[in-house]
C-alpha cells in the first residue's frame, strides 16, 4: 500500500474500466478471466488495471494457486466515499443557502412583475 | 414560458436537491447541482457580490468580509473570509471567458496556498422545465493539486463547521 492511500484510491477510481470492475466485484469475487469478459481488452491490459486497484487496496487477490480470485476490499472504498461525501456536503451547504436566496429573488421578481 | 418554478426536484422549502461529485480523470473535479429556477436568476445570484455574500461558503455570513466581482474578461474576482481571530481564507482569480447567462471560465486560487491556481468552468444549463443545472468543472494541472483541493476544501469546511459548533454548543 502507498503512503497516500486516498490519492491512490482516487487515481484508481478515475477510470471507467476500473469502476466497472469494482461494480462487478461488489456482486462477489471473480477470476481475472471472468473480469476481462465484458471488455474488449487483452488480459495484460486487465491485469494492469487490477494492479492499480490492488496497489490502492481496493481489491485483493487470494493465494489460491489455481484460481486466484479477485475480491473487493470494501473498507478502502468506504473511506474514499466518506471523504468525497464530506466534500460534497461542503457544497451542499452552500447550494442549499443559494436555493433559499433564489426562492426570495424569484418571489421578489414575480411581485415586481405583477405590480407593473 | 412557465410562470411557476420547476417543482420536479423540490418540495416547497422542506427538501433540497443534492450536489453530485464526479472525477472524470485524475486531474478533474466536477460538482453539479439542480435548481428549480431559470439560468438568468442563478447567474445573477452567482455574479452579483451583494447576493453571493448571502450564500457562498459555509462560514458564518459576518466572516465574509470581501466579495468583489469584476465581471468582464480579464476582470478579477475575490472572496475573503476572516474569523474572530483574524485568520483569513481568500479565493480569487480572473475571468477568461464570459457568456452571460450560461457560462464563465475563470482562474481560481486559494490565496493562503501559493501554487494552487487552476481553471474553473461554471455552466448554467437550462433544463427545459424552468430550472437550471449548475455545474462547476475544475481542471487542475496535476492529480496532487486536485486531491489537495478536495482535502483542503473538506478541512476548511470541517474547521469552520467545528468552530461554529464550538460557538453553538454552550448555548444549547
Amino acid at each position: 500500500m502507498t503512503d497516500d492511500p486516498l490519492s491512490a484510491t482516487f487515481a484508481a477510481l478515475a477510470d471507467p474500466t476500473r469502476r466497472a470492475i469494482l461494480l462487478r466485484l461488489a456482486e462477489g469475487e471473480a477470476t481475472v478471466t471472468e473480469l476481462a469478459e465484458p471488455f474488449a481488452m487483452s488480459m495484460p491490459a486487465i491485469s494492469k488495471h487490477l494492479k492499480v486497484l490492488e496497489r490502492a487496496g481496493l481489491v485483493s487477490r487470494s493465494r489460491d494457486a489455481q484460481r486466484r480470485p479477485v475480491r473487493l476490499e470494501a473498507a478502502a472504498l468506504e473511506a474514499a466515499n466518506a471523504w468525497t461525501e464530506r466534500y460534497r456536503q461542503f457544497w451542499d451547504a452552500s447550494y442549499d443557502a443559494l436555493d433559499d436566496v433564489l426562492a426570495t429573488l424569484y418571489r421578489d421578481r414575480k411581485q415586481t412583475k405583477e405590480q407593473s | 414560458m412557465t410562470t411557476q418554478p420547476s417543482t420536479e426536484n423540490s418540495t416547497e422549502n422542506s427538501t433540497h436537491n443534492k450536489a453530485t461529485l464526479s472525477f472524470p480523470s485524475d486531474t478533474e473535479l466536477v460538482v453539479s447541482r439542480d435548481f428549480a429556477y431559470p439560468p438568468e436568476l442563478v447567474w445573477r445570484a452567482s455574479t452579483t457580490p451583494e447576493i453571493v455574500k448571502q450564500w457562498w461558503g459555509i462560514a458564518p455570513r459576518e466572516q465574509f468580509v470581501v466579495c468583489e466581482i469584476d465581471l468582464q474578461v480579464g476582470g478579477q474576482w475575490r472572496y475573503v473570509f476572516r474569523d474572530a481571530d483574524g485568520n483569513e481564507d481568500g479565493f480569487s482569480g480572473r475571468f477568461v471567458e464570459i457568456e452571460a447567462p450560461h457560462r464563465t471560465v475563470q482562474t481560481e486560487q486559494y490565496e493562503q496556498m501559493p501554487g494552487t491556481e487552476h481553471t474553473v468552468t461554471v455552466t448554467y444549463t437550462d433544463n427545459g422545465q424552468g430550472g437550471t443545472r449548475l455545474t462547476t468543472h475544475h481542471q487542475y494541472p496535476s492529480q496532487e493539486m486536485r486531491d489537495g483541493h478536495v482535502a483542503s476544501g473538506m478541512e476548511w469546511g470541517m474547521n469552520i463547521t467545528f468552530d461554529h459548533l464550538d460557538d453553538v454548543l454552550p448555548t444549547l
